[in-house]
């Protein structure tokens, strides 16, 4: 490969690993505050595309995709977790409970989407003034891409901004490091986990949709685009944004290199870094110590 | 005494189907068994060394693919020497996996678990040797050398997979009870303490691991040949989830996953045939059993209140290291 | 040849010394106590010593066997034996069952997966007698998890010495005893062997000088001083150390 393809596949990588952090942002953040494992949010993320393409369209019906995407991530999110609060007692500390729960929530909102769609894929093209393509030496990198990885990159300091000079991201800090005292200091933790959840699901949703001009709608979405965010997760270490932003990142490169490298193998060697990471660091990258 | 009785008469009644029901019915029978004998890989792991496994798939996948290979691809005719390559074949795939479980914590274990599968599917979709998305088709019943038995017939079959299933059970029980189940149990219950007392816990929760992986590509095997058909959703996120799902509704005792199995095989039979949207309803199910269920395994509550009763006697219940058995 | 030897062993994690310098030898038949306010790094010497944790650097000899770099079930297998200041028993497991791990550690049964462990009569038969011995007999079927403290933490000594071993490395046996509980529970430890090897942490110094035949004094991380409890008790070492003088933890 030449070095401009080189530079290209980075910048394909950095723009799908800005993208995989919105999802595994919501993810990791439920994880970390509130023990929860939440495997619906592949579908969450699925609905979202989905709606995408269906509300989207071109020029600035583009955003009103986006943000229809966002909206249905948030009210998907917020309906598993009415869900899991029928039990949540119980469910607060049965990770097995959680697993088998939030997957059932994935095949429904995954046969919504099928029966709402007919399982065929979809996919949405980006408005005019964001398409074409910008030349690396002599490869060509997709401009709405670019645009795809920003919007992301912005989204991510919105989290950040959230997470360290607000309240609210103080109090998610808190709870995330020991839930316990949280809960001493006499915050409820209700609404602090509705809005974390709410938070994910936009996140997700919003990522589905800027991401549908690139990934478009299909069926399986669910569960590959579960997997990345989950050894995302686990590699920055659960509960960590941080972490989850650096192993974004080096996922994402990690596939795009490996699917311009080797791409039979491609998931192995991703699959084989994780393993290797982990076993040096088992606590993930930035993981907390465990409690 | 009156456990054994209720044993027997459960087998018995398990030998006695094919006599009673038509060839479908067989077939699905013969499936629940496949699926319990996932189930219990999956078991095993859970109950011995308090690791959910998310990514059984993987095994059972494998087996089936080797399985399928043997017959359509290496002329191997035998169904005993690809049960043996398929679970030789499991426990490799197994060991990358099984060397970082102990040192990840329960849920990040679940979620490598659940990708190191997924990505294994994506594989298998992707290589043409194994036949891409359309999988291995053709795949036909081997031989069944030295027994003299014609598996193509789907009663042999039944009594083929019914005794795989026995085996499997009895293989598990006398694990479970022997001083490497105990030891097992001490592992899992304080790894400091059974270092401190000489015990190499990274060697014997690797061999609960791989025993678990065997399990699992048996199951696979059985599939392979039982359908005859092989394809990447083998591997899928379905099988593994069915697999946990069994183990949580059948609960502690070693018998729990097969009953569950076939428990849950007729339920998806009813399902699929009367709706189009069955996997919906099944997901609907998994938020039920998990929601309801107390604990892991409401049919081993049953179970238990069942046995206590048909001992009669009030006869006090010291819980012992086998989990329950 | 030392039962056990410790030399120049220090340990610094994240910039903090835990320990520095640090060298005791343990001969066989010796009782050491290793005495000193908190966060003397007692512990932590003897999780070096056991193999829970690594020095930063420095050498653990056991038996003349350099074993730095072995893992704890090994050097457990070479006759190291160790109780744990939090009891650290299987709470699941009978008190027969703790003892039969223990007993049958040593022995190739506990590589066998096929035949049932309730058969294994050489193994139980011993867990019996040990169990008469230490007066748990009465006990023998009830699940730890549901003894009484102080019960739990005679069965952890037993289980520690139920396998032969030539040094034993106690970190606060007396934690939540009575001072005679613990007497009571050291002799047993003694009365095992006149050639076992024996260190052991006690916060109770009147206690610990009363028992042991040499003592170690750990002060922030270093050996502050050594010799027989009567030295440590005429010199000004404790005085030094704690707040008000010998007998108050």
């Amino acid at each position: 490969m030449s070095l401009d393809e080189w530079v290209l596949q980075l910048a394909i990588g950095l723009s799908f690993g800005l993208l995989l952090f919105l999802l595994a942002s919501g993810f990791t953040l439920t994880f970390g505050l509130a023990r929860f494992v939440n495997l619906s949010h592949g579908a969450v993320f699925l609905v979202a595309a989905y709606v995408a393409t269906e509300v989207g369209g071109p020029g600035w019906r583009f955003a009103l995709g986006v943000l229809a995407a966002g909206l249905t991530g948030l009210v998907l999110s917020l309906a598993t977790y009415g869900i899991a609060r029928a039990r949540w007692s119980r469910l607060g500390s049965d990770e097995l409970s959680q697993v088998l729960l939030t997957f059932g929530v994935l095949l429904v909102f995954a046969e919504v989407a099928r029966g709402s769609w007919e399982g065929l894929p979809r996919s949405l093209e980006e408005p005019a003034f964001l398409g074409g393509s910008w030349a690396i030496g002599d490869a060509s990198f997709p401009a709405y891409r670019a645009f795809m990885g920003g919007g992301a990159l912005l989204l991510a300091f919105g989290l950040y901004w959230l997470q360290e000079r607000t309240t609210f991201g103080a109090l998610v800090r808190a709870g995330v490091d020991d839930r316990e005292m949280l809960e001493g200091t006499g915050i409820s933790a209700r609404p602090l986990f509705t809005s974390v959840f709410a938070l994910g699901g936009l996140l997700a949703g919003l990522a589905a949709g800027l991401g549908a001009p690139v990934l478009g709608a299909s069926m399986g979405q669910e569960f590959s685009i579960l997997v990345l965010a989950f050894v995302v997760v686990v590699l920055g270490g659960p509960g960590s944004l941080l972490g989850a932003f650096v192993a974004s990142l080096a996922v994402g490169v990690a596939d795009a290199l490996g699917k311009a490298l080797i791409p039979t193998v491609a998931e192995f060697t991703m699959m084989a870094l994780v393993i290797l990471v982990l076993a040096w660091r088992p606590a993930g990258l930035f993981g907390l110590a465990e409690r | 005494m009156s456990r054994i009785l209720a044993l027997a008469a459960a087998a018995c009644a398990l030998l006695a189907v094919p006599a009673v029901v038509g060839p479908f019915q067989i077939t699905l029978f013969s499936q629940a068994f496949v699926w319990g004998i996932l189930g219990l890989g999956v078991w095993l792991l859970l109950r011995i060394s308090n690791l959910a496994s998310f990514g059984h798939a993987a095994f059972f996948g494998v087996g089936a693919y080797v399985g399928g290979l043997a017959v359509v691809r290496w002329d191997v005719d035998n169904v005993f020497a690809a049960l043996g390559a398929g679970v030789a074949a499991g426990c490799v795939v197994a060991l990358p996996i099984a060397l970082v479980a102990a040192r990840l914590h329960g849920i990040s274990f679940l979620l490598i678990t659940l990708a190191y599968a997924e990505m294994l599917r994506a594989l298998a979709g992707r290589w043409d040797v194994l036949g891409g998305t359309d999988g291995l088709v053709g795949v036909t019943r081997p031989d069944a050398a030295p027994l003299p038995l014609e598996l193509a017939e789907p009663t042999t079959f039944y009594y083929f997979a019914f005794a795989v299933l026995v085996c499997v059970l009895l293989v598990l029980f006398a694990i479970v009870k022997s001083p490497v189940g105990g030891a097992l149990v001490g592992i899992r219950e304080s790894e400091e303490r059974m270092a401190a007392l000489g015990y190499n816990a990274v060697a014997y929760r690797l061999f609960a691991f791989l025993v678990s992986a065997g399990v699992a590509a048996t199951a696979g095997v059985l599939n392979a040949y039982l359908n005859r058909f092989v394809d990447p959703g083998d591997v899928s996120a379905l099988v593994s989830a069915k697999a946990l799902l069994i183990v949580v509704i059948g609960g502690a005792p070693i018998l729990g996953p097969p009953v569950a199995a076939i428990a849950l095989t007729q339920l998806e039979e009813l399902l699929s045939s009367n709706s189009e949207r069955w996997l919906g309803l099944l997901g609907a199910i998994y938020v039920l059993v998990a929601l309801v269920a107390p604990g892991p395994g409401r049919l081993g509550a049953l179970w238990a209140r069942v046995r206590l009763s048909l001992a009669g006697r009030g006869r006090r219940r010291t819980r012992t290291a086998e989990g329950g058995t | 040849m030392s039962a056990l030897a410790l030399e120049r062993v220090s340990k610094q994690i994240g910039g903090v010394t835990i320990n520095r310098d640090i060298s005791v030898r343990l001969e066989p038949g010796e009782r050491r106590a290793l005495i000193g306010p908190n966060g003397a790094g007692k512990t932590t010497l003897l999780n070096i010593a056991a193999g829970l944790a690594r020095p930063s650097s420095g050498h653990v000899i056991l038996k003349d066997h350099d074993v730095t770099r072995m893992p704890a079930y090994r050097r457990a297998r070479r006759g190291l034996a160790r109780t744990f200041q939090i009891t650290n028993l299987l709470p699941a497991l009978t008190v027969a069952e703790n003892l039969a791990l223990a007993v049958q550690s040593d022995t190739p049964q506990r590589w066998d997966a096929i035949r049932p462990w309730r058969r294994l009569r050489a193994v139980w038969g011993t867990v019996d007698e040990l169990l008469e011995r230490a007066h748990l007999g009465s006990v023998r079927d009830t699940p730890v998890g549901s003894l009484p403290y102080g019960r739990q933490r005679r069965l952890e000594i037993i289980v520690a010495v139920a396998r032969p071993c030539s040094v034993i490395l106690l970190d606060e046996p007396g934690a939540g005893l009575s001072s005679e509980e613990t007497e009571e529970l050291m002799m047993l430890v003694f009365g095992l062997s006149p050639e076992l090897a024996v260190m052991f942490i006690d916060h109770d110094v009147d206690l610990a000088l009363r028992l042991a035949t040499t003592v170690t004094v750990l002060h922030l991380g270093e050996v502050l001083a050594e010799g027989t409890p009567e030295e440590i008790r005429a010199s000004q070492v404790l005085d030094d150390i704690y707040l008000a003088g010998p007998g108050v933890a």
